[in-house]
């Protein structure tokens, strides 16, 4: 029994310890190979990606700062508020900040991913590619989301059409 | 009077001169390489990612779309009625359409291994 149980151990911390590649020799070998070229793309990835983080912040600035906002201001002194535009209002203001902290952290991860000597450590380099890739993700639905709630404050402006 | 003319004639006072030499020199170095170092920063893209951080403020050339309806702002609208709705869904319309022009921003399929030319 207890050498079941070492066994055990032994084959759990192994599990645990030993990280699991996702790289192939070709993806490997590639890598090496491609290193600089690599980095140079990746490299252009962040100075676009850092473009459309200025261009839509400002953006969602602008909607809620000139479009949101005033609105609502105006709806409550006219007692024709309801509890979308508000759940809308806090959803786009939280959106907005998520959106920026997710930016924050996905450019930390590229650019330590741009720091990793692709030549010697080619499993370290896909490794947190993959990870940048989760994070790219994120980034990526944060927009969507950012995009769903202007086209919903569209919506409650449009049914307010005939109410004033 | 010899003498005291003898106390600013800089051919004889080469200590004077050397340090005037020593200021021009660091200034001029300091300003090289501090135009290097901000060549170097703007041309690495790190300029991008600091401007990127909140707080910060996109070029000009950057906003040239948004320009268009900068002035609108409903909070400068007076009134509330059919007419200042129906203007404020046309200018919302417009950053909209601005926000769609912009192709697929954080496109998951950018970091693939075909587009940074990994062979799989």
């Amino acid at each position: 029994m207890k050498r079941f149980l070492m066994v055990m151990m032994v084959l759990v911390l192994g599990f645990v310890s030993i990280p699991v590649s996702a790289i192939s020799d070709t993806q490997k070998e590639s890598i090496i190979e491609k290193c600089d070229n690599i980095k140079t793309n990746l490299k252009t990835v962040q100075r676009n990606d850092s473009r459309a983080r200025v261009f839509l912040g400002a953006y969602y600035e602008t909607i809620l700062t000139r479009y949101i906002t005033p609105l609502n201001i105006k709806l409550v002194e006219k007692n024709l508020s309801n509890a979308g535009f508000v759940e809308n209002q806090n959803g786009f203001a939280s959106g907005k900040t998520i959106f920026a902290n997710d930016f924050t952290k996905y450019q930390q991860m590229l650019e330590e991913l741009v720091a990793v000597d692709c030549k010697t450590e080619p499993e370290k380099f896909y490794n947190e590619l993959v990870d940048v890739r989760k994070r790219r993700k994120i980034m990526e639905q944060d927009v969507l989301k950012m995009r769903q709630l202007i086209s919903e404050q569209t919506k409650l402006v449009e049914g307010l059409r005939g109410k004033i | 009077m010899t003498e005291k003319k003898k106390r600013f004639d800089w051919g004889e006072n080469k200590g004077g001169m050397n340090l005037v030499f020593l200021g021009i020199a660091s200034v001029a170095i300091a300003i090289i390489t501090v135009s290097i170092s901000l060549i170097v920063y703007h041309n690495s893209g790190d300029i991008y990612l600091d401007r990127s951080r909140p707080g910060f403020l996109p070029d000009e050339e950057e906003i040239e779309a948004e320009e268009v309806e900068e002035d609108y702002d409903f909070g400068k609208v007076e009134k509330l009625d059919a007419g200042t709705i129906e203007e404020y869904l046309k200018n919302l319309n417009i950053e909209v359409k601005a926000i769609d022009m912009y192709e697929k921003p954080f496109d998951a399929s950018v970091l693939s291994d075909e587009n940074l030319g990994i062979s799989e």
